[in-house]
């Protein structure tokens, strides 16, 4: 799996890795779905990064959908980002879209944790167009 | 030659199109494309399928696809489990289209796909494609209606010449059911 040494985000190329990722027990496991032309989700990338940085408690990864074509097609992702939350091997909650602090709001939900008073980037709006 | 009645109607090559999202609607994502899995679509239920020469023209926007808008409820009622709509157009022309026709329900009762090439419309038979290539359009699918029931053809008929008469109204399709 490609591994990128200042960023806390695993690359997910595979449904194999995927599964390994996921299979490790107790940990909430975040996947980004995404695509390089997608403008919503370039303009998440700096906040996701952040995240994945300040937030050991979690597992975070990425998923760009024309590179690991078995992994969307296995989630049917018709959205982008989709952020799918994993716990042990399952699907426990999924958000569509970079608007509304969601992914912290199910964060929450999921581990307990608050996180927003961690995250310090917001998202580059330019990048939207 | 051509496809009829108790024949199993195509599931390859696989629809694609952009199932509504409030999310889609947005400038907080971006619409991916996927697959619409006819087979499973298709398996132990009653599914509408219809076909367009071209979204967002004249006939098709104006008559065809706004008769059976207006009876989604009464195709609900007698069991028809999904409405799909089929032309020769890409995944993101037909999304756009959908919601220009004012269908914007998460539900996805009624879906906007693509029939790529027409390939799908060419195995049903000849009169199920019309070579628009002089008008500039293509290939695209003729204008047609079918039911299908368990995966296999209950009724399909062409228009002639493209145009919408009752044999692809919403009601003919209902009295069929």
């Amino acid at each position: 799996m490609p591994y990128t040494p200042d960023s806390n985000v695993k690359h997910l190329t595979s449904l194999e890795e995927l599964n390994d990722l996921i299979s490790i027990r107790d940990k909430l496991t975040v996947v980004d779905f995404h695509a390089p032309w997608c403008g919503p989700c370039r303009a998440f990338e700096p906040v996701f990064e952040e995240i994945a940085e300040k937030v050991p408690e979690i597992q975070f990864a990425k998923v760009n959908i024309e590179v690991a074509k078995d992994i969307a097609l296995r989630y049917k992702v018709a959205s982008l980002p989709t952020f799918i939350y994993f716990k042990n091997g399952k699907k426990v909650d999924i958000s569509v879209g970079v608007g509304g602090n969601r992914l912290f709001h199910l964060i929450k939900l999921n581990t307990g944790l608050d996180i927003s008073t961690r995250i310090v980037k917001k998202m580059d709006r330019n990048q939207i167009e | 030659m051509g496809l009829t009645n108790d024949d199993k109607f195509p599931t390859t090559p696989k629809p694609k199109y952009i199932p509504y999202s409030k999310a889609n609607d947005s400038l907080t994502a971006c619409a991916n494309p996927i697959e619409l899995d006819l087979a499973k679509e298709f398996a132990g239920k009653t599914v509408v399928i219809t076909a367009v020469p071209g979204a967002f023209t004249p006939t098709c926007t104006e008559q065809h696809i706004p008769d059976y808008l207006k009876n989604l409820e009464k195709f609900k009622a007698k069991g028809v489990s999904k409405i799909v709509v089929l032309s020769a157009n890409d995944p993101f022309v037909m999304a756009a289209w959908g919601k220009a026709l004012g269908y914007k329900d998460e539900e996805n009762y009624i879906v906007f796909a693509t029939d790529p090439l027409a390939k799908i419309s060419s195995e049903l038979g000849d009169s199920y494609v019309a070579d628009l290539s002089s008008a500039g359009f293509g290939v695209r699918t003729a204008r047609y209606a079918a039911l299908v029931v368990d995966g296999e053809i209950s009724f399909l008929e062409n228009e002639d010449s493209l145009g919408f008469t009752e044999i692809s109204s919403a009601k003919n399709l209902l009295d069929r059911i």
